[in-house]
């Protein structure tokens, strides 16, 4: 029996569920929107007091953090290792003069022109210098993050973990999706992956029985800024909102924040090398809408696409 | 006595300066206002809809979404150049895409309860 809850947090939907018979079930659930917000204000950079932003004023200086801060810390780090740089949270500078500012909720569609003079390197972790034993960051003088979608992922395979002692569960951070293991019943969980010009309507339902599945797409978090169209995925190589074909690409991978990760790496890479570098990685699989409307499937794909028999 | 006419000639000097500052104004104003309309015209055409994922549908109609403009002033001439208050910007084709086919249940189509996508709030 499923037991569901639905909320917003961090900017987004949130969809959490576990299957179980018990009582117990929707006690807990109850407690999944008090783990997002506490998190919300440890991780978000639109929250002026939270841990990240305090972080990131003291560019320069060593600060001590939170657990969680350290812990999706080291899920960036990863990120930023499994990709080859193209994930990372050391873009805030880009992003910010890229037009992304804000809250999404907040930003203006159309902005006049291109911040002058704003223009930020991309930068890396490795410039980072931390301390494990006393869980210490320093951040380069120049260098703010913003986690962003590894955030999210890092919170829904929490969420996940959590509810998971009640029974299977999956959790949905704005589409970043943890599920701890498959149905009661045997099946796997339902998931349909959004048409990226109607969200409304979906291209594929898929079946997944456990692990992490993510999208990452530049159609809907866009803007127009001084007359060209802008958007929030930052190559790190450019600093600049990444030029690609692929207009949506999602991935199934073996927890949530690698699906996330390799969405992202896919979508910045371009069709091309997206869909080889996900050939070349046994443990993903994934499916690309590009901008001209082909879609472009890896091999693996085929175990999670549900097709009508 | 002599001093007058200088004076004259002084105010003269003045005022031709400030007619052939006004003219240079003037026209400069007149020439470039229509120039910085092409050019927002241009930004708006440069700025391509993403594509269909399916162009082999029809598409349905475009939905627009509004954007205002920075109104132009013209100094010299004593009108505001022709602008609409609003001018579609972004066009987003909204087409109906396949429905998903549900395993069982549900009445047999619409959207699955959990999705993913590009963090839509």
């Amino acid at each position: 029996m499923n037991h569901k809850i639905e909320f917003k947090a961090m900017g987004c939907r949130m969809i959490a569920i576990i299957d179980s018979p018990g009582q117990a079930a929707p006690e807990l659930l109850q407690q999944v929107p008090g783990w997002f917000e506490s998190w919300e204000q440890c991780l978000s950079r639109f929250r002026p007091g939270s841990e990240l932003n305090g972080l990131n004023r003291s560019a320069g200086w060593p600060v001590q953090v939170s657990e969680t801060l350290w812990q999706v810390f080291q899920a960036a780090v990863a990120a930023e290792a499994n990709s080859g740089g193209l994930v990372t949270p050391a873009i805030l500078g880009a992003l910010v003069a890229a037009g992304y500012d804000r809250s999404f909720d907040e930003l203006p569609r159309e902005q006049a022109s291109a911040a002058q003079g704003t223009w930020s390197r991309a930068g890396s972790l490795a410039e980072v210098s931390r301390d494990e034993r006393n869980r210490s960051i320093c951040l380069p003088a120049d260098m703010q993050l913003d986690f962003g979608g590894v955030a999210k992922g890092w919170a829904a395979e929490q969420a996940a973990q959590r509810l998971a002692e009640l029974g299977p569960s999956l959790v949905s951070a704005g589409g970043d999706i943890a599920i701890s293991a498959e149905q009661t019943d045997g099946s796997g969980w339902e998931i349909g992956v959004e048409d990226p010009l109607d969200a409304r309507a979906c291209v594929e339902l898929l079946l997944v029985s456990g692990g992490g599945v993510a999208s990452s797409g530049t159609d809907y978090r866009r803007w127009k800024q001084g007359g060209r169209l802008s958007h929030h995925i930052i190559d790190p190589r450019s600093g600049l909102p990444a030029q690609t074909d692929v207009l949506a690409a999602t991935v199934i991978a073996p927890d949530a924040m690698v699906a996330e990760m390799a969405a992202k790496a896919v979508l910045i890479s371009g069709s091309i090398h997206g869909i080889e570098w996900l050939e070349a990685r046994p443990e993903l699989a994934g499916m690309l809408i590009l901008e001209n409307g082909e879609r472009l499937y890896s091999r693996r794909m085929d175990q999670f696409v549900w097709r009508q028999s | 006595m002599n001093k007058k006419p200088q004076k004259s000639w002084g105010e003269i000097q003045l005022a031709i300066a400030a007619i052939a500052l006004t003219a240079t104004l003037a026209f400069w104003n007149l020439f470039s206002v229509p120039q910085k309309q092409q050019e927002l015209a241009q930004a708006q055409a440069t700025a391509v809809p993403p594509a269909s994922p399916n162009p082999t549908e029809t598409p349905a109609p475009a939905a627009t979404q509004g954007v205002a403009f920075v109104p132009i002033k013209i100094i010299f001439g004593g009108a505001m150049a022709q602008q609409p208050a609003t001018q579609g910007a972004v066009v987003v084709a909204a087409q109906p895409a396949p429905k998903p086919k549900h395993k069982g249940g549900g009445g047999g189509g619409g959207k699955p309860p959990v999705t993913t996508g590009s963090s839509h709030p």
